[in-house]
């Protein structure tokens, strides 16, 4: 038996792998080689020096994490349901998707400029789900057993990341998505009054969107805040 | 005040228990169904483990503490597409693992960037060349031990370290390991027999040292200490 061979049987040893008709021809090495003693030795003290000098994490990073979580919950919210940019044309509100109290505001306002929404929205378009196909999160392929189907789309991830109690976590869900509504055929004609008051509400709409985001951004903070308080109060002994 | 966002599925771990009976399985499906708490607890098991792995396979503290902390995010985020088909501890270490990786490629991609540690290729290479770079003289005194053991392990080429600091540090199983790295059973056992052999080369200066033993003894009695409490 070679000192190499008997050093991979070392290795397997201490991990509990070495299968046991060959334990006995390791110790039996090993009590003639002194080289294989001392390699078996230092791996010894190898393990106990790893465990030793275990690094600590500083005491800030649980409360950088749920800033991380926060920034995440954010930005996957705000990938679901993109804040439309301001753009030029009125048509630029119908045709996004999703932000519900804006769409909310803007369907009340429509209906007041022109007549009821309804007629004009297709039925069942509800807001698209996030699928993340991020190649770190696919699971590790097992032994023998068939690939996983990851199915990003069961589950609209939204659902989690909107605040939920109270708020407009409920509304954000209800946005409408109409990407086709002006190449219908029952496009509305306007005349040039209503388009002035369009781009008035419009701008409204705009003010009303950006004091919104700035207060989703509040209450993530504070329930993040909130979250850390009532966890540490209950862990407590 | 209970923010639990919808009801949990039949067979689901019941969410008023303590999350710390709980084992890491039945806490993913409670932050499936929106309890935070249960992922503060998998927060509290898996930061010490996964900051150990990504800090000695980075080295750097800030950039680790970073990735630990984009682990944990992606658990957090993408906690639906956790199955109970893999052991949950292979799935968060099969994140951290794939971050690293990515980190290392940009790393050894960027110009300029020399490595210092040629790495054998082969597996099939029957014993590791001693490393020419090892200077058993270097100076140990005054340095930390910590530092000592931390630079030690960095010497250790990745592909070796990886599946090394998986069951050094992380203590998973050789079938985990094998899991995490999609590396075959027998590549796993070579791997970590090589990582040890080249780990204890770059030890192997500071075995010698008297002060670093009893440093090492020192610590282990301050850890045995306080388990006792
Ligand atoms: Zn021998």
């Amino acid at each position: 038996m070679t000192c190499s061979r008997i050093r991979e049987w070392i290795s397997l040893e201490m991990d509990g792998q070495l299968e046991p008709r060959r334990v006995a021809s390791l110790e039996r090495h090993l009590e003639d080689c002194a080289e294989c003693r001392s390699y078996r030795e230092d791996l010894h003290l190898g393990q106990r020096l790893i465990a030793a000098t275990e690094p600590q994490l500083p005491e800030s990073f649980d409360w950088n994490l749920r800033l991380g979580l926060s920034r995440a919950m954010r930005e996957a919210a705000q990938a679901a349901h993109p804040w439309p940019e301001r753009r030029p044309g009125w048509q630029t509100w119908f045709s996004r998707a999703g932000v519900a109290a804006a769409c909310g505001l803007a369907a009340v306002l429509t209906v007041a400029v022109l007549g009821p929404m309804d007629s004009l929205l297709p039925r069942g378009s509800g807001p698209a789900a996030v699928v993340i196909d991020d190649p770190t999160l696919r699971l590790p392929r097992s032994t023998g057993e068939p690939a996983v189907a990851v199915d990003a789309s069961r589950r609209p991830l939204e659902r989690r990341f909107l605040p939920v109690s109270g708020g407009f976590g409920g509304s954000l869900q209800r946005g409408v998505s109409n990407s086709s509504l002006l190449s219908e055929s029952s496009t509305p004609r306007l005349d040039d009054a209503q388009v002035v008051r369009i781009r008035q509400l419009e701008q409204d709409v705009e003010t009303l969107r950006r004091r919104l985001f700035a207060k989703d951004r509040q209450i993530q903070f504070l329930q993040a805040r909130l979250d850390s308080v009532s966890t540490r109060g209950v862990d407590r002994h | 005040m209970n923010r639990s966002i919808e009801n949990l599925p039949p067979g689901a771990p019941d969410p008023g228990q303590n999350p710390r009976d709980l084992r890491d399985e039945d806490l993913i499906v409670l932050v499936q169904n929106g309890h935070r708490r249960a992922f503060d607890e998998i927060v509290a098991r898996y930061k010490g483990r996964l900051y150990s792995f990504t800090l000695r396979m980075v080295k750097d503290p800030h950039l680790a503490e970073e990735m630990t902390q984009e682990t944990l995010i992606r658990v957090y985020m993408h906690a639906d597409k956790y199955r109970e088909i893999a052991k949950f501890s292979t799935w968060v270490f099969t994140i951290a693992t794939n971050l690293v990786r990515n980190r290392m490629r940009q790393k050894s991609r960027a110009p300029r960037m020399l490595s210092l540690n040629p790495v054998p290729e082969e597996d099939e290479q029957p014993v590791d060349p001693p490393d020419p770079h090892a200077d058993p003289s270097q100076a140990i005194e005054g340095a930390e031990l910590g530092d000592l053991i931390a630079e030690a392990t960095a010497k250790i080429p990745e592909k070796y370290r990886i599946p090394f600091l998986l069951r050094e540090v992380d203590q998973l199983t050789y079938e985990e390991i094998q899991q995490v790295t999609g590396l075959k059973l027998g590549t796993v056992r070579s791997r970590i027999n090589r990582a040890r052999n080249r780990f204890r080369q770059n030890i192997k200066p500071l075995l010698k040292n008297e002060d670093l033993l009893a440093e090492l003894e020192r610590i282990e009695a301050m850890a045995g200490s306080e388990d006792e409490e």
